[in-house]
């Protein structure tokens, strides 16, 4: 495959997961039906792993999948299952205050910060590396390991606080109450 | 022209992914009537016969009932989400085979994280069971659904502890290294990680909701669990990326396990596909020999058992490659 | 054509459409967990824009990629505890709306 090929090829794939995530991010954020607006999520992350193989990233494009994906979403979808409202759907929306005051301010506040730091970045972008030989597993482990080693065990303190946090949070005493 | 632009890895890729969609179908004809005569044969009688010479069309027959059924969509149900569901569950283990190594050159794609590519996609089959049992609208799926997606993610982690061994073992997480360095039956790493087989084994036997881990599916029990409501062609592929999920879960046993598509004299396709069926035709005794498990056994089971041998084994396997180099 | 689109400004543009439409998300979204979906495309943006910082840039490259790592892991975690708060919630008041779950009057 020549050089050039290769580039539109990159492009189009760009294109692509770009489209998947615009697409999975309105339906997160404009969704009725809470379960359809965690599939705009489902979608807007196997457009942001799209993205981390492009940039020639497998193993964040798989630990993306296999966290987010995998387990995140589906943490989220039983806090919905068992947020269900008696009445109506369960977190439906209602949609007749979305027109007015609310979604005036809720652009207002999305663009904003888009339009600064958009300008930002396309005026003063630093000039883009050619793309960087593969980072392999074993440098991130070494990378692990050795500089960042209080970090990472620092992470799993953190996850093992919110195990523990989230159980003494849905503990029900059997007794009593 | 063809020929070089098979010879692409684009090109690579798309023919794998055909072939392994071709297999797929094939596979799962095979394997209803498999299961059929397994179970006859345990249960002392003689299974399918009528059609065809010694039944051997009853796949057939099945086939066309199911897609000859009408589609049927619950009323008050979430028409997309409910017809989402079985392509969910059926595309990513039609990507899970890509890293597989089903010969010494015929791979999908040799990449150095398959392993992680099948453990990865292997998560999304709860998300299914989780579309299903919501787009249902119907208080035995959402149940079905809830308790299946509390085991797949529960017994994900033994797996991926019994898988970590190995990994560590080898040093590598392509499923092709892995099996290069076992030659020779003596080589197999079933001999070095016993307990890893048995904890993988197991956990997959749970991940792919077979018995005696069927409770999501529980005919007795959840009247179908998660696939209820669906008739016709929805429940056919649910059942075929069912099938599918077993034959990923035991090919990654074989290549891990049990030295991949090494024999005694000529190293092929073959021995893996034999190898393979073996574990597949073990996973179905287990159907038909074990009584289903309640559901907080089933969770006692993984936690308090296949977690800290898993752990345990991880632990001595890392002291003794420490010990060894 | 704008100047200077070389990949490291598409990339930091698709992190920036992820952060303005969770802003959206969260500033519109009435119940809770509405809100926490939101709260992930967020992440997901900041996430991707380190590691595009990271690989396409003369910075450590294992650099970026381990930051991602670590804000997937705290991530998980916090959405965790998010949930957990949100049952707690929604025990206490029967309701995940955000405009209901106030014990001030007015």
């Amino acid at each position: 495959m020549g050089e050039a090929l290769q580039q539109q090829l990159a492009y189009v794939g760009y294109g692509l997961y770009l489209l998947l995530i615009l697409a999975g991010g309105l339906a997160a954020v404009m969704s009725t039906s809470l379960v359809r607006a965690l599939m705009g999520l489902i979608l807007t992350l196997f457009g942001v792993a799209g993205m981390f193989l492009l940039m020639n990233a497998p193993f964040l494009a798989f630990m993306q999948i296999l966290i987010y994906v995998g387990a995140v979403s589906v943490l989220i979808f039983f806090a919905i299952m068992l947020t269900k409202t008696p009445e109506g759907e369960a977190g439906a929306e209602n949609m007749l205050e979305w027109i007015g005051l609310r979604a005036g301010l809720a652009v207002l506040a999305a663009l904003t910060p888009a339009i600064i730091m958009a300008t930002l970045i396309v005026k003063k972008a630093p000039a883009a590396l050619a793309l960087k030989p593969e980072v392999t597993l074993a440098q991130l482990g070494e990378f692990l390991t050795g500089p960042f080693v209080l970090a990472f065990e620092l992470i799993s303190v953190v996850l093992l606080a919110a195990m523990a946090g989230a159980v003494v949070l849905g503990f029900e005493r059997r007794k009593g109450k | 022209m063809i020929i070089e632009l098979l010879a692409t890895p684009l090109g690579h890729t798309v023919a794998a992914l055909v072939a392994i969609l071709a297999f797929l179908g094939l596979n799962g004809l095979v394997m209803v009537y498999m299961e059929r005569k397994v179970c006859g044969f345990i249960q002392l009688r003689p299974g399918p016969f009528e059609v065809g010479p010694r039944g051997l069309l009853q796949p057939v027959a099945d086939a066309l009932k199911l897609v000859g059924k009408q589609l049927v969509t619950p009323q008050g149900a979430d028409a997309l989400l409910f017809w989402l569901a079985p392509f969910i569950s059926f595309a990513p283990v039609a990507i899970c085979f890509l890293p597989i190594p089903f010969g010494p050159i015929a791979t999908g794609m040799n990449m150095n994280l398959g392993l992680l590519l099948i453990l990865a996609f292997s998560g999304l089959n709860a998300l299914s069971l989780v579309l299903a049992g919501w787009g249902s609208n119907n208080k035995y799926g959402l149940l079905g659904a809830a308790r299946a997606v509390a085991q797949s993610v529960a017994y994900e982690v033994p797996l991926l502890l019994s898988v970590l061994a190995i990994a560590f073992q080898v040093g590598s997480l392509n499923l092709s290294t892995i099996v290069e360095g076992q030659k020779g039956i003596l080589s197999w790493n079933l001999f070095y990680q016993p307990l890893a087989f048995v904890i993988y084994f197991i956990s997959a036997t749970a991940e792919t909701n077979r018995a005696p881990f069927d409770l999501p599916e529980a005919e007795s029990e959840l009247t179908a669990g998660f696939h209820t409501e669906y008739s016709g062609m929805g429940f056919g592929i649910f059942f075929l990326a069912e099938y599918s999920y077993m034959i990923v879960v035991c090919a990654v046993a074989t290549a891990l396990f049990l030295g991949g598509y090494d024999g005694p004299f000529a190293p092929g396709i073959w021995w893996f596909l034999a190898k393979v069926f073996f574990l597949v035709l073990i996973l179905m005794f287990f159907r038909w020999t074990f009584p289903r498990v309640r559901f907080d056994q089933l969770l006692n089971i993984c936690w308090k058992w296949l977690i800290p041998l898993g752990l345990a084994n991880l632990i001595a396997t890392a002291l003794v490659m420490k010990l060894v180099q | 054509m704008i100047p200077a689109m070389n990949p490291l400004v598409l990339f930091h543009l698709a992190a920036l459409l992820l952060l303005a439409l969770g802003l959206y998300g969260i500033t519109i979204r009435k119940t809770l967990v509405g809100m926490l979906i939101s709260v992930e495309l967020m992440l997901n943006g900041a996430g991707l824009a380190l590691v595009a910082s990271a690989r396409l840039t003369p910075a450590l490259d294992a650099l970026g990629q381990v930051g991602t790592l670590l804000v997937m892991g705290l991530a998980a975690a916090e959405a965790t505890l998010v949930l957990a708060i949100i049952l707690v919630v929604f025990k206490r008041f029967g309701t995940s709306d955000s405009a209901k779950i106030s014990t001030l009057r007015g």
